[in-house]
C-alpha cells in the first residue's frame, strides 16, 4: 500500500469508528519562505505543511514538504527541489500504553544511546519510519521501537544514514533516585555486522542536589567503544555549581551524547560551535553562578580533548563570564553582558588543522515603557588565527517593538578583515559589511508574517524578539506562518 | 504550474478568514517532560484553572526577558482564576541538565518541563521561542503568539476573564 493509500485508510477509519467522528478535530500549521537571493542570483522557495487529526484515543498526522528551489547554503548542492510527504503517522493511545506506526523521532535517557530527531530550522531531520511502542506501568516506562532511518532529502548531504534501528529503553523512578537501561542495534546495508550500544544509567535528585551517571560499551562488531557521562548540580542559597565530565570512544551511531558545553546566547560565539567527536573525545564543563542584588553572574570553564591528547581534533578550551541585571519600576530595563574566550583547533580549507582563538564581547540592554520596547546590541569579537591571521566582527542590532505586535528591527555585521584573510578563510565573496531590516508582525490572529530585505551571515540570531537559525542569505525574504 | 501546485496549500489557508482559527480550538494531544526524565501529558494540568504555557531555551535573549514578567503575571493571577505556569524549554537534551542552574541562577520558582525534539512547540505552531500559548480551563486555546510583546499580559489578562465570567475583581485590579 502507497504511503498516501495508508493514510487515507487511516483516515477512514478514524472516521468510521462509532462516537470518534463526532470529537474529531484538528491542529495544523503552514510555513512557506518566498525570496530572491541577490547575490547567488537565485529563489528560493521552501513550504512545511503540518496537519494533525485526533479522534478520542486516535490520531494520525503528516507533514508535507516542497522546496521546488531549496536554500543551497542548507542542501545537498545537487539537489534541485522535491516534493513529498515527509512525515506521516498513526497513533493509538489507550490506558498507560500507545502505539504509533509511521514517521517518529524518540529519544533514549540523555541520547547516549539513541537520539533522532527532526530541527526543521537546521534542515536536521533523523526520523525513524517504523513502529514504535510505549508503555508506563506504575513507576516503570518501556519503550520498543523498530524503523529505519529516514533521514529525508533535505539532511545535510553529510549526516545522512541508512538502514534500520532496533531498540529497547526501560526506566524505573524510585522517589528521587531513576535508574533506566537502554540497547540499540543498528543494520547499515552493505556492513559485515550490525552495531549495537548498551548503556546504563542511574540519577538523583532533590531540589538543591541533582546527579546523573549514564555509561555503555558497543558490540555487535569488532571495534571496541565505550561511552560515560557523569553531571551533577547543587544549588544553594545564591549559589549554583554545575559540573560535568565526558568520555567517548568509538560510540558514533544515531545518538547525541552531552556535549558539556553551553549553547550559546551570543550571535557571535554561534558562529562556530564546538563539534561533539563521539567517537574520541573527553572533556570537562565546571559552572559557578550566584544570584546577588548587583545581578546575576555565571562563571564557567569547559575543556575538550582528543583521547589520547595528540591528534588534536577535538581541541577546544572556553572560558567565559556573563551578567545579568533587570531594574523595574515604571519602566522595566534588563542588561546582559559576556565576556568569552576559546580556543580551538579549526579544519583550514587545505584540510589540516590551525589553532584559533576568539575573544568576544557582548552586550544588550532592553527598555520597556508605555507598551513600546526598544533593545539594543552590541557584540565584538577578535579573531587570532594561525592561518588567517588577526581581524575583528563587530554585530550591531536595533530592535523597536511597537504595542500592535510588530517589530522593526536593523542589523549590521562588520569585518575589518583584508580580501587576502577572506579567501584564506574560505569565503565564497569578498565582502566586509552585511546589513539588513527585518519588519515582522502579526495579520489577524492566525497569520504571522516577516519581511527582510539586506544581508545576513549564517547562525542562530535573535531579532524581532524571536531566536531561530537562519542561513546565509542576501536579497529579500519573505516568510508567512499560519496556524489553524 | 508546479510552483502554484505547490503553494495551493497556502493559497487555500489564505483563503481562510483572517479572524482566529487557532483560538478557539481543542489543545491538541502534546506531552512534555518533567526535568527528572518524566512524561506528562499537558492535558494533565487542566480543569482547575487556566494554563499558560511558556516555550523557552537558555540561549534565547529575548526569552530571558519576557520570564520575570511572564512569572509575575503568574503571580498576579494565580490567586484570582487559578492559572499555572508550565515554563518548557526547548534546550538540547545534550545540555539539559544546566537547566535547573540557570533558573536557580535567575531566581525563577516556575516549574520547568523540557520538550527537547521539538514536538510540542511544532503540534502548536510554535516556530522559534519565546513563543507563548494560553489554555482555558476547559482546553481551549484562548491565543498562540509567538515573541513577547509588551501588551500580551493585558490581552492575557482580558481573555481570562471572558472565559471565567465569575472572576470578580477588586477596584485596584481593574
Amino acid at each position: 500500500m502507497s504511503k498516501r493509500a495508508g493514510l487515507i485508510v487511516a483516515l477512514g477509519l478514524l472516521i468510521a469508528v462509532p462516537g470518534v467522528s463526532e470529537e474529531i478535530y484538528f491542529q495544523g500549521n503552514n510555513h512557506i519562505e518566498v525570496s530572491r537571493d541577490s547575490e547567488r542570483d537565485r529563489e528560493i522557495i521552501e513550504e512545511w505543511f503540518d496537519l494533525d487529526f485526533y479522534g478520542g484515543p486516535f490520531q494520525i498526522g503528516l507533514q508535507w514538504s516542497a522546496f521546488p528551489k531549496p536554500d543551497p547554503s542548507v542542501s545537498d548542492p545537487e539537489l534541485t527541489g522535491f516534493e513529498k510527504l515527509t512525515h506521516r503517522y498513526a497513533e493509538l493511545e489507550w490506558g498507560n500504553q500507545s502505539l504509533r506506526v509511521g514517521t517518529f523521532t524518540q529519544l533514549f535517557g540523555r541520547g547516549l544511546a539513541l537520539r533522532s530527531y527532526e530541527n526543521r530550522d537546521l534542515r536536521l531531520d533523523s526520523n525513524l519510519d517504523g513502529v514504535l511502542y510505549s508503555w508506563a506501568p506504575g513507576d516503570w516506562s518501556i519503550t520498543a521501537l523498530r524503523g529505519l532511518i529516514d533521514t529525508g532529502p533535505m539532511e545535510h548531504f553529510g549526516r545522512r544514514h541508512s538502514g534500520s534501528i532496533s531498540g529497547l529503553n526501560l526506566e524505573r523512578s524510585l522517589g528521587n533516585l531513576t535508574l533506566g537501561s537502554s540497547t540499540v542495534n543498528h543494520d547499515t546495508p552493505g556492513a559485515a555486522a550490525h552495531l549495537g550500544l548498551q548503556t546504563f544509567r542511574g540519577g538523583w535528585a532533590n531540589n538543591l542536589l541533582q546527579l546523573d551517571y549514564e555509561g555503555g560499551f558497543r558490540f555487535g562488531d569488532d571495534v571496541e567503544g565505550k561511552g560515560q557521562v557523569l553531571e551533577g548540580s547543587l544549588l544553594l542559597g545564591p549559589f549554583s555549581v554545575f559540573g560535568g565530565y565526558k568520555h567517548y570512544e568509538n560510540f558514533a551511531a544515531t545518538n547525541q551524547a552531552p556535549v558539556q558545553i553551553h549553547d550559546q546566547r551570543a550571535t557571535l560565539l554561534n558562529r562556530h560551535p564546538h563539534q561533539l567527536n563521539m567517537d574520541d573525545e573527553k572533556g570537562y564543563l565546571l559552572d559557578l553562578s550566584a544570584n546577588t542584588p548587583l545581578g546575576s553572574f555565571l562563571v564557567s570553564h569547559a575543556l575538550s580533548e582528543s583521547l589520547d591528547g595528540e591528534s588534536g581534533e577535538a581541541d577546544y578550551a572556553e572560558s567565559y563570564v556573563e551578567w545579568d541585571q533587570y531594574f523595574s519600576g515604571d519602566f522595566l530595563l534588563s542588561a546582559h553582558g559576556i565576556v568569552d574566550y576559546q580556543e580551538q583547533k579549526t579544519g583550514s580549507p587545505l584540510g589540516t588543522l590551525v589553532d584559533e582563538n576568539y575573544l568576544t564581547f557582548a552586550g544588550d540592554v532592553r527598555l520597556a515603557m508605555k507598551s513600546f520596547e526598544f533593545m539594543l546590541e552590541w557584540e565584538h569579537q577578535h579573531k587570532d588565527s594561525g592561518f588567517v591571521g588577526e581581524f575583528d566582527d563587530d554585530l550591531f542590532v536595533l530592535e523597536i517593538m511597537a504595542p500592535i505586535g510588530w517589530s522593526l528591527s536593523f542589523i549590521a555585521e562588520y569585518l575589518n578583515w583584508t580580501d587576502e584573510q577572506q579567501i584564506l578563510q574560505g569565503e565564497e565573496e569578498i565582502r566586509e559589511s552585511w546589513t539588513g531590516v527585518q519588519i515582522a508582525g502579526l495579520i489577524g490572529d492566525m497569520h504571522e508574517i516577516r519581511f527582510f530585505a539586506g544581508g545576513r551571515r549564517a547562525g542562530y540570531i535573535c531579532i524581532g524578539g524571536v531566536c531561530r537559525y537562519e542561513p546565509a542569505f542576501d536579497g529579500v525574504e519573505l516568510t508567512l506562518l499560519t496556524r489553524f | 504550474m508546479r510552483v502554484l501546485r505547490i503553494l495551493m496549500p497556502l493559497l487555500l489557508i489564505l483563503a481562510l478568514p483572517l479572524s482566529s482559527l487557532a483560538e478557539g480550538k481543542q489543545l491538541p494531544r502534546i506531552s512534555i517532560t518533567d526535568l527528572e526524565g518524566k512524561k506528562h501529558h499537558v492535558s494533565e494540568f487542566l480543569g482547575k484553572g487556566p494554563v499558560l504555557l511558556n516555550f523557552w531555551a537558555t540561549w534565547c535573549k529575548p526569552c530571558l526577558a519576557e520570564l520575570p514578567k511572564v512569572e509575575e503575571f503568574q503571580k498576579e493571577w494565580a490567586e484570582k482564576s487559578g492559572l499555572k505556569l508550565i515554563t518548557v524549554s526547548i534546550d538540547d537534551p545534550r545540555t539539559q541538565k544546566q537547566i535547573k542552574p540557570f533558573v536557580h541562577r535567575h531566581g525563577f520558582e516556575f516549574p520547568v518541563y523540557t520538550d527537547s525534539n521539538q514536538e510540542a512547540l511544532r503540534k502548536l505552531g510554535g516556530r522559534g521561542v519565546p513563543f507563548n500559548v494560553l489554555i482555558g480551563t476547559d482546553g481551549t486555546i484562548l491565543s498562540s503568539s509567538m515573541g513577547f510583546k509588551e501588551k500580551d499580559p493585558k490581552t492575557w489578562s482580558k481573555l481570562i476573564l471572558a472565559d471565567n465570567p465569575d472572576i470578580v475583581l477588586e477596584e485596584d485590579d481593574e
